[in-house]
């Protein structure tokens, strides 16, 4: 149990050090390259949640998907790959006061609402389940994300395309 | 097994739907270049897929295991979506904007997915499906605000579309993830029926309604959530800012108000004289604040802007505000006033955004300086754009007046007359800016250099004459639409 | 705490030796709390808020996007918890949606990037200022 624990506050501490990172980094692919982390981070969280299926499932969409396709567009969008994009940062102590705010607000309501929950069983297969769940109650949404996925294809080949 | 084949018995017309989306991405691969084509494909796709959704008038049963259901209410949303794509279609045929744009006829199915995807938002009621739906109608929004991709506007637009979409509908998914952490459910009858043996003195709940019209209201541009709006009705081809204001708008409401009037009211009292709200939970307070709020921005706002596109937004920002007002009644009545508002929204709207595409092909330009004089170079444009805008207005006599007045007639009815009183005076207001078009266009000479006539096709005159037959006629004879929105004010699970 | 460390700590006037017997026993202390879901969910909340911190203040479309990530991920953080603390695969379902919306919004949003840049070589959203806020 005590590794549980520790395994939590490291991933814990990864996830939030690399997203302050992701945020205030001056340079892009340094953001790009600590969000790697966080994505990473939250793959172990899930995998401690029993969510193995879902762990897998973040690497290979977040990091090995978008996170490229994140490092392609920074790389297509400056003539070189490591320059510093020039970024402001306007209102950052009132953005930072709200923010704050909100988690205050959130930790607050979190704590002081009864959830309806249950110990947790461990090592509890999750894969057979989410195949039957996607396949019988969840068909619908697995077929229209299908047509969501469609319209993205069209919609990035026709930006990417050459117009005359 | 078996539910799911009787499940695809009910979902013919999405299934119609979505082979038409098939059908006209092949056509367009094989004709390769603008053409009408593709686009009458998908208007004869449009309606089989109509015909069926007529078919299913008076069904009321819970498909694909709780995830959407057909019932009144859905349907009636599904005609309006499905009618004003096929409008919409055809504008993008007479725009020269789209014309000019790429070579291909990629809105055409865009536009259609856009249609499937609000039609799912008008029957989901589960959150899962509710939120899916709502990103097939935005991801296909982002493209089709950047159709345009060599105008930088029209990119720009585009991106900050993405931006705050993307961000809103994250804030949405938190307070979903909270609601479904709190009552263990994603289906929002049980969620329901949940809450209301729980009671609602729960400050987190407050949070997650904030947190979940962050993601519907920014579909509707309520006020808080609106800015996005002016920039991307500028910048987006004027077929899709049509097609924006009226499907993507209204889906916005479906799914608004059949969240809030399913979640949030007692289960166990049925939608008969007044709903119950689950005690503790406010919600039509919250959505007076929103209603009342986009009611007064969108028409002061509106009051200072020259470009008419931009004019437009806040018009529409100003009448979602309108509907709103339908919502806070929760009742039957209300939802009848909301639909034959929504009924008028559409054709007028329709109109007006069709008046501007006729004008701006001819003058390259949407600002309001340019079409001085208008009336004097194609008067029966600006004399159609007229009836539009005293439409928008409320005037008697046309559409949007049985709108406003069944919704103002449900508010003093339930004894909520300072909140009539407030629309009233709104309605005033709004009066200056559509007015003002009308004076640029009649009152004032057109300049010297550019008064000649201008001549369009006999295609464009019968479409302009197609939308303001029924602004004029409904307004006299609004028996049809008031006993259409009547029958359709019956949510399934609600009586 | 232990008496002597605490004695001990206080002699040796050691700034560094303080801290890192402080630091020893709060995470002694941390360690022998159980892991319930508060602790998931309010490192999810304070993720989002990051994220809404990220989006709020940073001006690069790019980075802005990989700010909505961290928004979304921690969405998932919180379904993922409530899933597996209710006993209910619902919301493991939910985080699969969101991940596809999610690339499929990075792929739109990319190539929105990448055409605003064609025709205007900067990202920054202060400087897209043709449209009037």
């Amino acid at each position: 149990m005590i590794y549980y624990t520790i395994l939590f506050y490291v991933f814990a501490v990864l996830a939030v050090a690399t997203a302050f990172y992701v945020v205030f980094a001056k340079n892009v692919i340094h953001s790009a390259f600590a969000l790697f982390g966080t994505l990473f981070a939250v793959a172990g969280l899930f995998v401690l949640l029993n969510a193995d299926f879902i762990a897998i499932t973040q690497i290979m969409v977040y990091v090995g998907g978008i996170l490229v396709l994140m490092i392609f567009g920074v790389m297509l969008t400056t003539k070189i790959a490591d320059i510093d994009i020039h970024t402001k940062n306007l209102n950052r102590i009132p953005a930072i006061l709200f923010s704050t705010g909100i988690t205050v607000i959130l930790i607050f309501i979190l704590f002081t609402t009864k959830w309806n929950i249950k110990p947790q069983v461990q090592n509890q297969e999750t894969v057979s389940q989410i195949g039957k769940l996607m396949l019988t109650t969840y068909l619908l949404p697995f077929e229209i994300a299908s047509i969501v996925l469609l319209v993205a294809l069209v919609g990035s080949a026709m930006y990417a395309r050459k117009t005359k | 097994m078996e539910q799911t084949i009787i499940s695809l018995k009910n979902f013919i017309p999405e299934c119609v739907l979505i082979v038409t989306i098939l059908v006209c991405l092949l056509a367009d691969l094989i004709v390769r270049k603008k053409s009408a084509v593709v686009a009458v494909i998908g208007i004869a796709g449009l309606f089989v897929s109509g015909w069926f959704v007529i078919g299913q008038f008076g069904v009321k049963e819970s498909v694909f295991f709780g995830m959407v259901v057909i019932d009144p209410y859905s349907v009636f949303f599904k005609l309006l979506f499905i009618v004003s794509t096929v409008f919409i279609i055809l504008f993008s045929l007479a725009s020269k904007e789209i014309k000019d744009s790429t070579h291909t006829n990629e809105h055409v199915y865009l536009m259609i997915s856009l249609t499937l995807g609000a039609n799912l938002m008008a029957s989901s009621v589960n959150m899962l499906m509710m939120y899916l739906a709502l990103e097939t109608v935005s991801i296909t929004s982002y493209v089709l605000a950047g159709y345009m991709k060599k105008s930088k506007r029209s990119s720009e637009a585009a991106m900050k579309y993405v931006i705050y979409g993307a961000a809103s509908s994250g804030i949405m998914i938190y307070a979903m993830s909270l609601l479904y952490g709190y009552t263990g459910s994603m289906n929002i009858f049980e969620i329901s029926s949940i809450l209301s043996k729980m009671g609602g003195t729960n400050p987190m709940l407050v949070i997650v309604m904030v947190m979940i019209l962050a993601g519907f209201g920014y579909k509707i541009s309520s006020v808080p959530f609106h800015f996005w709006t002016p920039d991307v009705y500028e910048g987006a081809p004027i077929p899709v800012t049509g097609f924006l204001a009226v499907t993507s708008s209204a889906a916005g409401f479906a799914v608004l108000i059949r969240f809030f009037s399913v979640t949030f009211l007692k289960s166990t009292t049925m939608l008969n004289g007044s709903l119950q709200i689950i005690d503790g939970i406010r919600w039509t307070e919250i959505i007076i604040v929103l209603s009342v709020a986009s009611m007064i921005i969108g028409n002061f706002v509106a009051v200072w802007q020259m470009s008419f596109k931009r004019l437009l937004a806040y018009s529409s920002i100003a009448q979602g505000g309108y509907i709103m007002l339908g919502l806070v009644v929760a009742n039957q009545q209300g939802l009848t006033a909301i639909f034959v508002y929504l009924v008028a929204y559409m054709i007028m709207n329709l109109g007006a955004f069709y008046a501007l595409i006729m004008i701006s092909n001819k003058l390259n330009s949407d600002d309001i300086n340019d079409m001085k004089g208008f009336a004097y170079r194609a008067p029966a444009v600006a004399v159609g754009m007229g009836i539009f805008m005293f439409a928008l207005s409320g005037i008697p006599a046309t559409v949007g007046f049985v709108g406003k007045f069944y919704l103002f007639s449900a508010l003093i009815e339930s004894n909520m007359i300072w909140l009539a009183l407030v629309g009233m005076m709104n309605s005033v207001v709004s009066l200056f800016f559509y007015i003002k078009v009308l004076k640029y266009m009649f009152l004032s000479k057109p300049d010297e250099e550019n008064s000649g006539k201008i001549y369009y096709g006999i295609a464009g005159y019968v479409l302009l004459f197609i939308l303001v037959i029924p602004t004029l006629l409904l307004g006299i004879y609004f028996g049809p639409i008031v006993r259409f929105a009547e029958m359709s004010a019956v949510m399934f699970g609600l009586k | 705490m232990n008496l002597w460390l605490f004695i001990l700590m206080l002699s040796s006037c050691d700034i560094r030796f303080i801290l890192l017997v402080l630091f020893l026993n709060l995470s002694l202390l941390l360690i022998n709390i159980m892991i319930d879901i508060n602790f998931y969910l309010i490192l999810s909340a304070i993720l989002f808020a990051i994220g809404v911190i990220g989006v709020l203040v940073r001006r690069n479309a790019i980075i802005i996007f990989m700010c909505i990530e961290l928004m979304l991920n921690a969405v998932n953080i919180s379904l993922v918890s409530f899933s597996s603390f209710l006993g209910n695969s619902s919301g493991q379902i939910f985080v699969f949606f969101v991940m596809t919306v999610a690339a499929a919004e990075a792929a739109i949003g990319l190539a929105i990037v990448i055409s605003l840049f064609r025709n205007k070589e900067t990202l920054n959203i202060d400087e897209i200022n043709i449209l009037k806020w």
